[in-house]
């Protein structure tokens, strides 16, 4: 699945895409410590940080519906969809991937406090072609697909996650399904 | 490796507050559908839950602690999960609502709480790695140390004031709270010895240096008193220029021996130590110090100005 969605990005995203720098690590000192220790980590900050304007997050959003809509990697998706062992896990894994390249090729401009913000929309377009597709998309499921991406984010950066899902398992499952029927 | 896996952590660890935002630009379609709504209600709840038993507040402790980041967010994530998931809860069921801002307060709640408890396993466990401590493990052996220092200083000594203070304690007396049995360990023991002589070392250096204080304040208070004396002295009967045995008339026989010491510091020296003359009394006419003294005068039969 990896493979078809980079392929489909590597087209149509050899160009630097609008709002991103040519060479994004080069010209954002800031960027250059991104694989160091943030000693601020931890840091609570405000909603106004929380800023969906960014032009990398843009990007990377971008991007990623380009790779799914103009270079028909969503018809990959879909039928990803439909071969995975269940719905949650391809779900999930689907939109890991997506996820992640799309925060490679921006070269990991997205700020951090945009990272949820971007995972929790990709993961909702596959959801929406899981859906067209026939692909059970139950607010179960949805949940479940979300958890699991996360907690994969979180043990693949080495993570001991087991206590999290078990804190987690304690979620009942049907405040999904009063979610999906709830007036917003 | 991926950013996002790199700086979710750090996502997660900043969300408590955005995490309201971020689910309402989720859910910011006019267009608002069912995987909308469930993912931002997973969301919140989701990613709340792990912003929450994140351990922040055990990975600052465990940073402090010079443990890391890992070690502390682990300790922290177990520590804070009956606090998250309350504030959690409430997220959800107010996210469940579209009431965000709820649902980010709530998480807040829940996220101090955590954080409060994260740190506070983190710094127990560093409490415990460092041994056992004198003053919660000891009373016995305190007593010990302290009626053997008493035999140590004996009276005149000069820590005796040190040993006066133990004399309040008789000796084979437990402090309160103190725990019979508790010393049974050899551990414990051995920790206790070694605490109480870091004690009385620190007691006998304490004292040594008292006692050197005292003995150099008291020589600079001799200086200074002799000092003063001889200005006041310089000044009352003193003449001006070399001194030359000058006595003033009629007290030869009290002042016979007083003789006028120019000061052998400038004025700016003499200022600063404070002496007795003070820079109202430095005159243009003055002596080479731009002292200005006053001479005997017989027409008023005392020293005075002219």
């Amino acid at each position: 699945m990896r493979g078809l969605i980079e392929d489909q990005m590597a087209a149509p995203m050899g160009a630097p895409e609008q709002g991103m720098p040519a060479d994004p690590m080069a010209q954002d000192p800031m960027a250059q410590g991104m694989g160091m220790e943030d000693p601020m980590a931890g840091e609570m900050v405000d909603d106004e940080s929380i800023n969906e304007d960014d032009p990398a997050f843009q990007a990377a959003l971008q991007m990623a519906m380009q790779a799914l809509y103009e270079g028909e990697a969503a018809r990959d998706v879909a039928q990803g969809l439909q071969s995975a062992p269940d719905p949650v896990t391809g779900l999930a894994n689907t939109a890991y991937e997506i996820v992640s390249v799309v925060d490679e090729r921006t070269e990991g401009q997205v700020p951090d406090e945009l990272l949820v913000l971007l995972s929790v929309t990709i993961l909702q377009e596959v959801a929406e072609i899981g859906e067209a597709a026939g692909v059970d998309t139950s607010p179960q499921v949805l949940a479940e697909a979300f958890k699991q991406m996360l907690l994969r984010f979180l043990g693949e950066q080495g993570l001991d996650t087991t206590q999290l899902e078990q804190a987690m398992a304690e979620v009942d499952p049907s405040v999904f399904d009063e979610a999906a029927n709830a007036e917003m | 490796m991926s950013k996002i896996v790199r700086g979710v952590k750090r996502a997660v660890g900043r969300v408590a507050n955005g995490i309201a935002k971020v689910v309402t630009k989720v859910t910011g379609s006019k267009t608002l559908g069912k995987i909308a709504k469930v993912l931002a209600v997973a969301a919140t709840i989701y990613f709340g839950g792990a912003a929450i038993m994140g351990a922040v507040g055990g990975a600052t402790a465990g940073a402090a602690a010079g443990t890391g980041w890992f070690s502390g967010a682990v300790t922290g994530a177990g520590a804070g999960i009956s606090n998250a998931w309350t504030g959690l809860k409430l997220a959800g069921s107010a996210a469940m609502s579209g009431n965000f801002a709820q649902a980010g307060s709530s998480l807040k709640t829940g996220f101090t709480g955590a954080n409060a408890a994260g740190a506070t396993a983190v710094n127990a466990a560093n409490m415990a790695s460092t041994g056992v401590n004198l003053a919660t493990a000891t009373p016995a052996e305190v007593q010990r140390f302290t009626d053997g220092y008493n035999t140590l200083s004996g009276a005149g000594n000069p820590v005796s004031n040190i040993a006066q203070t133990t004399t309040n304690m008789p000796p084979g007396t437990n402090l309160p709270g103190s725990k019979p049995g508790f010393l049974s360990s050899d551990l414990a023991k051995h920790a206790a010895v070694t605490g109480g002589f870091q004690v009385g070392a620190g007691l006998i250096q304490g004292a040594g240096d008292q006692k050197a204080l005292e003995a150099a304040q008291a020589r600079e208070d001799a200086l200074r008193a002799e000092q003063d004396r001889n200005m006041m002295v310089d000044f009352q009967y003193g003449a001006p220029g070399e001194g030359s045995g000058y006595t003033p008339e009629g007290e030869a026989g009290q002042y016979a021996n007083v003789r006028y010491r120019p000061p052998t510091d400038g004025p700016a020296q003499l200022q600063a130590r404070g002496g007795m003359i003070g820079s109202a009394m430095r005159t243009p006419q003055g002596d080479q110090y731009g002292y200005n003294f006053p001479t005997y005068n017989p027409a008023l039969g005392r020293y005075g100005y002219a």
